[in-house]
């Protein structure tokens, strides 16, 4: 108990002085929070928009089978749905690279 | 004007009378905002704004040409779909990449950019129920 209270104890010392030592300069910690943030955030984003693709394509190859004259109308509106859901996966990815590369907090 | 391109669009595989509609009222916009943002924005907005149009008209362009595809095919639409879907996501971050990072574009006119498609399938939507309203 008492070698573990050390270890934490000497752990959040040198986790303090290492943000001294970097106070000038962007803090260590923050570059690798906004890493970690970025990566989860494109994959959450990659997740949602990939299921989100494949339900509507699995709608509309369903509607097809069923309907094939209504072909046409269903391309248009399969069309409409990939576009819009795409949008939102290129909305994260430049989020993401905004937070990476052009931060305007850091 | 509209014939030319519309002859363009079915010559490159477009069969679907308002999906070639889509996309080219996809390319008037991205050219016309690109025009206006040229005259009358500074150099970092309109490489934003250009780079956004651009890239939002060509993610348009090869959905529209894929979904034609996919809709027919009986087995096996999945894996193409997200094949397509990463590989475009790989490149239109590099495009990103790049314009963020060593051309100094603007974020909010690049986003305003990427947004014309959203412009577009309202402008669609708006059309249709005119359409509908006219014709009840």
């Amino acid at each position: 108990m008492r070698k573990s209270l050390l270890i934490i104890f000497h752990t959040l010392f040198f986790l303090g002085l290492a943000s001294v030592a970097f106070a000038q300069e962007v803090a260590p910690e923050v570059v690798g929070n906004i890493a970690l943030a970025t990566a989860l955030g494109m994959g959450i984003a990659a997740i949602g928009t990939g299921i989100g693709q494949g339900l509507g394509l699995k709608g509309a190859c369903e509607g097809t089978a069923r309907n094939p004259e209504a072909g046409g109308k269903i391309t248009v509106t399969l069309l409409i749905g990939l576009a819009m859901i795409e949008s939102l996966a290129i909305y994260a990815l430049v989020i993401n690279l905004i937070l990476l590369f052009a931060n305007p907090f850091i | 004007m509209n014939k030319m391109v519309e002859n363009f669009l079915r010559n490159r595989g477009f069969v679907l009378p308002k999906v070639r509609y889509l996309l080219r009222n996809q390319i008037y916009l991205a050219l016309f905002g690109l025009v206006f943002s040229i005259i009358l924005l500074p150099a970092s907005w309109s490489i934003g704004f250009a780079v956004g149009a651009i890239l939002g008209t060509f993610n348009f362009y090869f959905i529209a040409k894929l979904a034609q595809e996919l809709i027919y095919m009986q087995r096996g639409a999945l894996a193409p779909l997200l094949f397509s879907f990463y590989v475009r996501l790989f490149l239109t971050g590099l495009v990103l990449y790049v314009a963020i990072v060593f051309w100094g574009a603007n974020v909010f006119a690049l986003l305003i950019g990427l947004s014309i498609i959203l412009v577009n399938v309202l402008i669609f939507g708006a059309a249709l129920v005119g359409q509908k309203l006219k014709e009840a």
